[in-house]
C-alpha cells in the first residue's frame, strides 16, 4: 500500500469500452445504407457509403487534402494557445477577486453572446484574409468563453483550502501558485478540452468566407462543384481530428492529474 | 504544573462579534472574557451553532472581532500567526499533494528548519500520527480519519505553541473519534502545548480537558467553566467512572436549561 501500483490494463474492460463506443457508428452507418439502397436517395444528396474510402484516398493522393488539414490545425492551435495564454491569468484573477470580477464579467457576458461570425466582416476588414483572421476569430470565439469557465473554475476552490495554507504559514501572495492553481488546474484544463471542440467549428466558420485553403475552404469548393462525396469525406476528417484531440486532452489530464484519478 | 499554569496562552476581554444580515446584523459572540492557560488542553464546549466555530476563528486570525480584545501570547491578533496550528472540522488537507508534502507545506514558512530536512521531518511527523506506511499517498486514498490525521501533522509539524481545534473529529464515525480523541492526546501527553479544542460533544469535552468552557445558545457567552479532575493520562476506562458520569449529567442539564432559558425568550420575544 506504501507505494501506488500501477494496476495492469483490464483489456476485456477496455474492448467492452470501446464496442459501446462503436454502437452509434454502426446505427448511423447502418441508416446511411440503408437510405441509400432502400430508399434510394439520390447520390447528390447521399452519396453510397462505401465510396467513401475511395473517396478519401483520392483527397489525400489528388487534392493533397494534408496540406488543407495541417492549415487548419495550425491555424486551431495557433488561435486556440493565444486565447490560453491570455485567458488563463485573466480568468483565474476573475475567480480568485471579486473586484477582477466585478470589473470584467459584464464586459466577458456582453462579448460572449455575439455570435462569433458577426466578427467576419471585421476581422477581414483588420487582418485581411490571411492566416491572422482565421486566428482572430479563433481567439475571439475561444477567448471569451474561457475566461468566463476558467473563472468558475477558480471559484470552485474550496475556501477552506485558502484558510488552511494560510493557518500553515502561507502569506496571501503564495495561495495563487500554491493553493488556486494546483486546486482548479484539473477543471481548467477541462475547459481547454471543451472550449478547443468550440475552435474548431469557428475554423470552419472563418474558412467558409474569404479563404483560399484550410478544410473548411476545401468542402465550399466541393460544394461548388457538387462533389457531395468529398462533403462528406472532409466532415469525417474533421470528426476523427475532433476525437483525437479529445482522447489526447483525456490522456494528458491522467497523467497530470494522478492525484484525482487516484481517489479509491 | 502550578508554576506553569500562571501564564495565560490566549486572553479574551469584552469580546463581540456581529455578522451583517439580509436585515441588520446577527450577534454570534457576546461579551466573552476567557482567559486560556498555557499547557493546558482546554475545551469550548456549547450547543451546535451556537458561535464557537467564530470564537476559534477569531482568535486563529482568520476573522476579526467586532469589538474587543484578543492577546495571543500577549500580542494583539492580527491575523494568522506562527504560533497557532489550526485543525479544521472539514478535510483540508491538499487532495494535489502526497501525504508527506502536506505535512511538509508549513515547513516552507518556518524559518527554523533547513529546506533539505522537510521531506524527512514531514515523515517523521507522518510516523508520529501513525501514517508512516502512507507518505506517498494521496490524500484521496485515506479515511477521514486518516484524513484528520495528515491534518494534524501538518498543524504540528511546526510546532505551534498553540493547537487550535475546531470540530476536527465532528465527521468522522464514533469508533475512529473515540481512537482518534486516545491518540490526540497521547500526541499531547508528549509535548503538552495550549490546546483550545472546539466540540459540541460532552463526553469527547469531559474526556479531553483540563479545562471547560461552556457557551450558551446564540449569541454565545461563556456561561459556565469548570476543571476536569481526572487523572491524566486518561484510559478509555475513566468513560465508565461515577465521577466522569456525574459530570457529564451536569453539563447536559446546564445546557439544557441554557436551550430551555433561550427557547422562552425567543417565544416571549
Amino acid at each position: 500500500m506504501a507505494e501506488q501500483k500501477r494496476k495492469p490494463v483490464n483489456w476485456q474492460l477496455v474492448a467492452r469500452n470501446v464496442l459501446l463506443g462503436a454502437i452509434p457508428f454502426l446505427v448511423l452507418a447502418g441508416a446511411w445504407i440503408c437510405a441509400v439502397h432502400v430508399y434510394h436517395v439520390k447520390p447528390i444528396f447521399l452519396p453510397p457509403l462505401e465510396k467513401l474510402p475511395q473517396t478519401l484516398v483520392e483527397m489525400f493522393v489528388e487534392d493533397k487534402i494534408h496540406k488543407d488539414i495541417l492549415v487548419s490545425v495550425f491555424r486551431v492551435l495557433a488561435g486556440f494557445l493565444l486565447a490560453v495564454i491570455l485567458a488563463t491569468p485573466l480568468g483565474m484573477l476573475m475567480g480568485y477577486n471579486k473586484h477582477a470580477s466585478q470589473t470584467f464579467a459584464p464586459f466577458m457576458g456582453f462579448i460572449r453572446y455575439l455570435p462569433v461570425p458577426v466578427f467576419v466582416p471585421l476581422t477581414l476588414l483588420w487582418f485581411g484574409s490571411g492566416d491572422p483572421q482565421k486566428m482572430s476569430i479563433i481567439f475571439l470565439g475561444a477567448f471569451f468563453q474561457l475566461v468566463l469557465m476558467i473563472e468558475d473554475a477558480a471559484k470552485n476552490v474550496p475556501p477552506e483550502y485558502y484558510e488552511a495554507a494560510r493557518m500553515l504559514g502561507a502569506p496571501r501572495y503564495d495561495l495563487v501558485l500554491r493553493v488556486l492553481l494546483p486546486a482548479s488546474a484539473p477543471q481548467i484544463f477541462d475547459s481547454y478540452r471543451i472550449c478547443i471542440g468550440w475552435a474548431w467549428t469557428y475554423l470552419v466558420v472563418a474558412e467558409l468566407v474569404g479563404a483560399s485553403n484550410g478544410i473548411g475552404y476545401f468542402i465550399l469548393r466541393a460544394q461548388r462543384y457538387l462533389l457531395v462525396p468529398k462533403i462528406f469525406a472532409a466532415m469525417l476528417i474533421i470528426g476523427i481530428l475532433g476525437l483525437l484531440t479529445d482522447l489526447l486532452f483525456i490522456m494528458l489530464s491522467r497523467l497530470l492529474f494522478r492525484w484525482k484519478t487516484h481517489s479509491r | 504544573m502550578p508554576n506553569r499554569a500562571s501564564a495565560i496562552a490566549v486572553r479574551i476581554r469584552a469580546l463581540e462579534k456581529t455578522f451583517p444580515a439580509a436585515r441588520g446584523s446577527v450577534a454570534a459572540l457576546t461579551r466573552i472574557n476567557a482567559d486560556f492557560a498555557e499547557g493546558q488542553f482546554c475545551v469550548i464546549l456549547g450547543p451546535s451553532g451556537c458561535g464557537k466555530s467564530t470564537l476559534i476563528r477569531i482568535i486563529a486570525g482568520l476573522e476579526r472581532p467586532s469589538s474587543g480584545k484578543v492577546l495571543v501570547l500577549d500580542e494583539p491578533v492580527s491575523g494568522p500567526n506562527p504560533h497557532c496550528g489550526m485543525v479544521f472540522q472539514a478535510y483540508t488537507s491538499f487532495p494535489w499533494l502526497t501525504v508527506e508534502r502536506n505535512i511538509a507545506f508549513g515547513l516552507k514558512y518556518s524559518r527554523k528548519y533547513a529546506k533539505r530536512e522537510h521531506l524527512s521531518r514531514a515523515r517523521e511527523y507522518a510516523d508520529k500520527v501513525g501514517l508512516g506506511e502512507f507518505t506517498r499517498s494521496y490524500i484521496n486514498r485515506l479515511s477521514g480519519g486518516m484524513k484528520q490525521r495528515v491534518a494534524l501533522a501538518s498543524a504540528l509539524v511546526t510546532e505551534p505553541r498553540i493547537l487550535l481545534m475546531d470540530e476536527p473529529f465532528g465527521a468522522l464515525d464514533s469508533q475512529t473519534r473515540i481512537l482518534m480523541q486516545e491518540h490526540l492526546l497521547e500526541l499531547w501527553e508528549t509535548n503538552k502545548m495550549t490546546v483550545l479544542f472546539v466540540t459540541h460533544d460532552i463526553e469527547e469535552a469531559i474526556f479531553l480537558a483540563d479545562r471547560i468552557f461552556i457557551c450558551s445558545a446564540r449569541p454565545a457567552r461563556i456561561i459556565h467553566e469548570m476543571n476536569v479532575d481526572l487523572e491524566r493520562p486518561r484510559t478509555t476506562a475513566m468513560r465508565n467512572r461515577a465521577e466522569f458520569i456525574l459530570l457529564r449529567h451536569h453539563i447536559f442539564h446546564l445546557l439544557r436549561d441554557e436551550t430551555y432559558k433561550r427557547l422562552i425568550e425567543e417565544r416571549n420575544g
